[in-house]
Order: structure tokens, then C-alpha cells, then sequence
């Protein structure tokens, strides 16, 4: 931390001296007579409107303007301003899908920079496709399952955070952080105590909200809440709390932890209502005063089909909160007007939010030939979509938009299979030892999932109801499917 | 009764302008609560350019004001419309500008001196949309810079990012 602090004081205090000299720049600009005479500042406001790639090829006009498309400040502008691509900020997402068979993407933020893992050999970098360049980061000290960017708006600085589990004795998580193009190597953080025992029965959920810098973890078992870890990742601390205040909630209701415009909350439905309680301020760990209540359950009365289905709140974002009917049909509602938004355009929803920056970092190098294949607007476009209707982050366990179960194998030497998340697999009965409905995050013992043929007769489940993730240092099962139909589908006996 | 001021243009014209149209300029508001601006305000910007300069101060003025007479109801539909409305008025105000870059210089130049901030960044806006695909030495006439690299100096910048001076 101590060495931190220095950093970010020698940072600031270079952008101080940076400033100055911006100072003198722009008094020479405005003494020479130019045509237009134009002033630096108004340079930098129009230049901060332009695409990335006129940017890149500005830079040889001069070296006043390569200076300025260089400068951190200017870089900072130009991703809040986005040129005209109009784009609303998206809070950055984990996520977990495959490019092609080498890559997979573990984060994405809202300008398009990319946390990649290349699965051949395990190396992890951030990629940002609109330089077209790749910075290599340092390998984790334990393979990360969730990954998850952030920039310290103060320092300009981005730092990476990772959460892992591991098996010694017994199953169990931590995490680690590192600054981006400072340090050379991961750092433990003292929030991994916290998640020690994560790796257990334990259905974890996330939300992050990347303005301050916030990521939860929130572990849930049988619907009740076990703990809730909150890391600030500007200043590294880690708060817990382990209770919702009384009066809430009774007993008996069955909670859900989801992100409530940007905040982490949990729900219940009672009575066709849902009940969503929000957690307004983690480091006071202060929440709501009063539950909100959104009769979302009756007003589907107006629609008779659409009367006792099956349908889960996933999250609530600029005034609407969005629910999925039956696994399959996105809508909204608009809780300020108090009306239902059908047949939501997520495609439309989706591409608002694609930005791109020119952030580069120390020691960042062009892509190479096999990475620069990845980019292809029209494969981003598919998976997009991809992920939208398929594979959400393995830790919204509460999102019922994948009926799919997925079958997490943490590494061919360790005893223990988990099962991610595996909700009702409708029509998979063959599954034999594994009970038909495991909570997520469930680990299910060697006793129940055999290791080797037990890989042949995962491969069988994988074929029947799971997605076999690696996780491990060598992959016991690689992804087999990519589940976009409900998992019954899938189903075959065996596996070759 | 609205408070009208008298701004004068620096080839000596006189434009009459109610002090709520005006005061979106941050320098003459400053002039108006310093005292500073008794009689004829004079201005360092041509009459061509300081008609433009009210022309989009008076719109902006047009739309704040029905903005406050609204009550909150319907408020999202009305301002939907006037979205419409605005858009198409600056499509046009653009065009013109877009037609002569002389003017649209020194209109940039003008709200940067009167500090009229959504003027400047709407014409900064403009400049960036007409700029983007052009090519370095287009560029460098444009806004008359002086190209300070060396050959081989300029040959590395060039080749680090090369993709992007394909079109």
C-alpha cells in the first residue's frame, strides 16, 4: 500500500509539471500567427471528438500533435467523449467466452479493452482492438476464474483484479491484483481471507461497479446470505458483511442477491411482488430505508399468456429492470413510468455500448499475426450476441437466461469436480449420481463424479447438461458446447 | 421589460440583444456583473461571424425557455419532439458551415473567446466529423502546420500504426 501511495504522489506530481509545460506550449501556439490561429485547447477539443484511428495517424503531423494524442490527460478526455459514436458508459463486465479456439475473454470494459487468456499456453493480456495492440500481463499466481479491469479515474492508473480458488487441504479461494504496467508481478490482496472459504458449497454472485472502483462477492447457500465481501479496489480494502438489517425480510423468504442500478441488492418475490433491498452505501454498509417494491408480478396480468410463468429479475439499469420469462423472453420494465417494455432490442441495447480508447500502457506491443485474426467486426457482432443469449459470467448464478448447467472441473489432479451452476436440466435424467438439482457452486465429490471415465461419463453429463470449464493447470475437459438451446438438446447417451 | 445590450462587432455594427441571450456567453456575463458593460459592448469578432454567434445563442435561448414552462408531465414526449426539432436546426446550421469553412473557423474561434461552451463543442463536433478521414498532409494545410519531424522520424510514427493510414 505504502508503495503505492508513493507512486500515486510521483504520478501527480508529474502531471503537475505536465501542466505547466501545457501552459507554456499553448502561449507559443497563441503568439504565432497561424491562418486560423487556431489555440491548443480548441486543437484538443476537436481532436478528442475524433475515432481512434485518425488519432493514430495524426500523430505524425507534428510533434506538438503527437504530444497531445500521447498525453494522458487527452487520453482520458477522448474515452469520456467517444467522438460522436454516441455511447452510454456500460458499467465493464466479467465475462467468460471464447473467441476462437486460443482465446477467451475474461473481462470487457466499457472502451472496448479486452482481459484475454490465451488457453494453449495460459498467458493472459489486455487487448485493445481499436490500437490494435496487446500488453502481456505477468502470470497469476493461481489460474483465475474471474477477471475483472479497472481504472483508478484519480491516477489514470488500470489495475486487474483476479479471484481464484485452489486445493490444498481443502477447497479455497482468494485474490490478487495488479497495476498495469507497474508492477511486474501479482499481488495478494488482503481480502483473499475473506474468500478462503468461497471455495466450498457456494454460490457466488457479483457486482461491480467500476466508477468507484467496487466489486462484491457475494456468497449465498440455500438462499440465505452467507457473506458478502465488498473490495475497493482503489484502495485495495476489503469490508464484510455477513447480515441484512431486520425488518426486511422474513425468515422464511428466499433471497437473491442482483445488482440494482449499479448497486448490489437482494430480492424475494412475495405475494407476486418483488422485494428488492439495496445496499445504498457499502462503507457505511448503510442500506435503503424502505424496500422497493415493484408490483412487476401483477401488471403481467394485461397479457394473459404471460400469467405464472417462470420469471427472474436479472438486474435493474437506467430505470428499468429487465426480467426473463421462461428462460427465453427478455422484458423490461420501466419502473419510473410504471410500464413494460416488450420485445426489447438487446442487439440495440448491445451496440450502443461499444467504445473504443487510445489507453496504451508501458510496454505495450502490436499484435501479432495469429491476434490480430481476432479482430473482425463481424465476429464481435456474433459474440455479442453469443454471450448475451448463451454464457453470462459463471457467477451470475442467479440469471436464469441459460437454462444450462455448467460443469466445472477445477483440474485434472484435483478430486473434486464443482458443479457451477446447474439449474432444473429438464428431460436429463441419465445423470445418474449427480442429483437432478445442485446448487450452484456445489462441490460434488470425487465419490460422485469419477475422475477419468469420469471424464468419458462427465463427457456425458457435459453432453447431457454441462459446459466443462478448465480451470486447472491442464485442462481435463475443454468446452464442448456452446449452449445456446436448452440443454435437453444436447443429450446423448455417450460421448466419443 | 427585458434588459437589451448593445454588442458591437469589430467592423462597427451594432446588434441589439436581450441580456438572456447574451448572458450564455460566460465572458459577457462576467462583463455584466462586473459593471463592466455600459453602453456599447465591444467585441474582437466580425459581424458576419457574430450574427452566427446569436443566431445560435437565440435557439438555445428558445429551448430553455420552453423547457421551464413545462410541467414534468408529458415531459418526455415533448422533449422527444423538440429533440427532432433542434436536430433539424443544426443540421442546417451546420450545412452552411460546412459550406464555408472560413466562417466556421472563425465562429470557432468566436465562442472560444466569448466562451459559449455547447456552441464550441458542437462546432468542435463538426470540425472532428470533417477532418476524420483525411489524410496527414490534408490535415496539416487545413490547419497550417508545419510538419517538424524528420524523414526518418516521420517514417517511424508512420510505420508504428500503418494500418491506419489505409482508408
Amino acid at each position: 500500500m505504502q508503495q503505492h501511495r508513493e507512486i500515486y504522489k510521483a504520478i501527480d506530481a508529474a502531471a503537475a509539471k505536465n501542466k505547466k509545460t501545457k501552459k507554456s506550449t499553448l502561449a507559443s501556439v497563441t503568439e504565432t500567427p497561424l491562418n486560423h490561429s487556431i489555440p491548443t485547447d480548441v486543437v484538443t477539443d476537436i481532436l478528442s471528438f475524433l475515432p481512434v484511428k485518425s488519432l493514430l495517424r495524426f500523430r505524425c503531423l507534428s510533434k506538438e500533435w503527437r504530444d497531445l494524442i500521447e498525453d494522458r490527460r487527452f487520453i482520458q478526455m477522448h474515452m469520456y467523449r467517444g467522438g460522436n459514436r454516441i455511447i452510454k458508459s456500460k458499467v465493464g463486465e466479467p465475462c467468460d467466452f471464447d473467441i476462437d479456439e486460443t482465446f477467451k475473454v475474461l473481462f470487457e470494459d466499457n472502451r472496448g479493452l479486452l482481459v484475454l487468456r490465451n488457453k494453449v499456453n495460459q498467458s493472459y493480456h489486455i487487448r485493445n482492438p481499436a490500437t490494435r495492440q496487446m500488453f502481456d500481463l505477468p502470470t497469476p499466481s493461481f489460474n483465475s476464474f474471474l477477471m475483472f479491469m479497472f481504472q483508478d479515474q484519480y491516477t489514470g492508473l488500470y489495475k486487474v483484479f483476479s479471484v481464484y480458488t485452489y486445493r490444498k487441504n481443502i477447497c479455497s479461494g482468494g485474490c490478487e491484483i495488479l497495476t498495469v504496467g507497474i508492477d511486474d508481478h501479482w499481488r495478494p490482496l488482503e481480502a483473499s481471507e475473506h474468500l478462503h472459504d468461497f471455495g466450498e458449497t457456494t454460490e457466488m454472485f457479483y457486482v461491480s461497479t467500476p466508477s468507484n472502483g467496487a466489486i462484491h462477492i457475494v456468497r449465498i447457500r440455500e438462499q440465505k446470505l452467507i457473506k458478502a465481501v465488498w473490495i475497493n479496489l482503489k484502495n485495495e480494502c476489503a469490508t464484510v458483511i455477513s447480515t441484512l438489517p431486520q425488518g426486511f425480510f422474513s425468515d422464511s423468504d428466499k433471497l437473491s442477491p442482483f445488482c440494482w442500478e449499479g448497486k448490489l441488492s437482494f430480492y424475494t418475490v412475495v405475494n407476486m411482488e418483488l422485494h428488492v433491498l439495496v445496499l445504498e452505501d457499502y462503507m457505511k454498509q448503510r442500506f435503503s430505508e424502505s424496500k422497493i417494491v415493484i408490483p412487476a408480478l401483477t401488471f403481467m396480468d394485461e397479457d394473459e399468456k404471460i400469467i405464472n410463468v417462470n420469471i427472474k429479475p436479472q438486474f435493474a439499469r437506467d430505470g428499468m429492470v429487465i426480467f426473463v420469462l421462461n428462460d427465453e423472453e427478455i422484458i423490461a420494465y420501466d419502473y419510473i413510468e410504471r410500464r413494460i417494455i416488450k420485445n426489447l432490442d438487446m442487439k440495440e441495447y448491445e451496440e450502443m455500448y461499444v467504445g473504443e480508447c487510445l489507453t496504451s500502457f508501458n510496454g505495450m506491443r502490436a499484435e501479432n499475426q495469429q491476434e490480430k485474426q481476432l479482430e473482425n467486426p463481424k465476429n464481435r457482432q456474433r459474440r455479442r450476441k453469443r454471450t448475451q443469449k448463451g454464457q453470462k459470467s459463471k457467477f451470475e448464478t442467479s440469471s436464469p437466461l441459460f437454462q444450462y448447467a455448467f460443469l466445472f472441473l477445477v483440474g485434472e489432479a484435483t478430486p473434486i469436480a464443482r458443479i457451477h451452476r446447474m439449474v432444473e436440466v429438464g428431460g436429463a435424467t441419465s445423470m445418474g449420481q449427480i442429483p437432478r438439482t445442485v446448487a450452484v457452486g456445489e462441490a460434488t465429490s470425487m465419490g460422485q463424479i469419477p475422475r477419468r471415465v469420469e471424464v468419458g461419463e462427465a463427457v456425458a453429463i457435459v453432453a447431457i447438461a454441462a459446459m466443462a470449464m478448465d480451470g486447472g493447470g491442464t485442462m481435463t475437459i475443454h468446452a464442448l458446447l456452446m449452449l445456446q438451446q436448452p440443454l435437453h438438446q444436447y443429450y446423448r447417451p455417450a460421448l466419443g | 421589460m427585458a434588459i437589451m445590450y448593445a454588442l458591437k462587432s469589430s467592423d462597427n455594427e451594432i446588434f441589439e440583444v436581450e441580456q438572456k441571450v447574451i448572458e450564455q456567453s460566460e465572458t459577457i456575463k462576467k462583463m455584466i456583473e462586473d459593471g463592466a458593460a455600459t453602453g456599447e459592448i465591444p467585441l474582437q469578432v466580425s459581424s458576419k461571424t457574430l450574427a452566427k454567434v446569436l443566431e445560435w445563442c437565440k435557439q438555445r435561448q428558445h429551448k430553455t425557455v420552453e423547457n421551464e414552462n413545462d410541467d414534468n408531465k408529458g415531459k418526455r414526449k415533448k422533449e422527444r419532439d423538440e429533440d427532432d426539432d433542434i436536430k433539424e436546426w443544426e443540421n442546417k446550421f451546420s450545412d452552411e458551415l460546412k459550406a464555408d469553412k472560413d466562417v466556421l473557423f472563425d465562429l470557432l474561434l468566436a465562442s472560444n473567446y466569448l466562451d459559449l461552451p455547447a456552441l464550441l463543442s458542437f462546432l468542435c463536433q463538426l470540425v472532428a466529423d470533417m477532418v476524420a478521414g483525411k489524410m496527414p498532409e490534408e490535415i496539416r494545410r487545413m490547419f497550417n502546420i508545419e510538419n517538424d519531424f524528420t524523414p526518418e522520424e516521420e517514417k517511424a510514427i508512420t510505420a508504428e500504426h500503418g494500418w491506419a493510414f489505409q482508408p
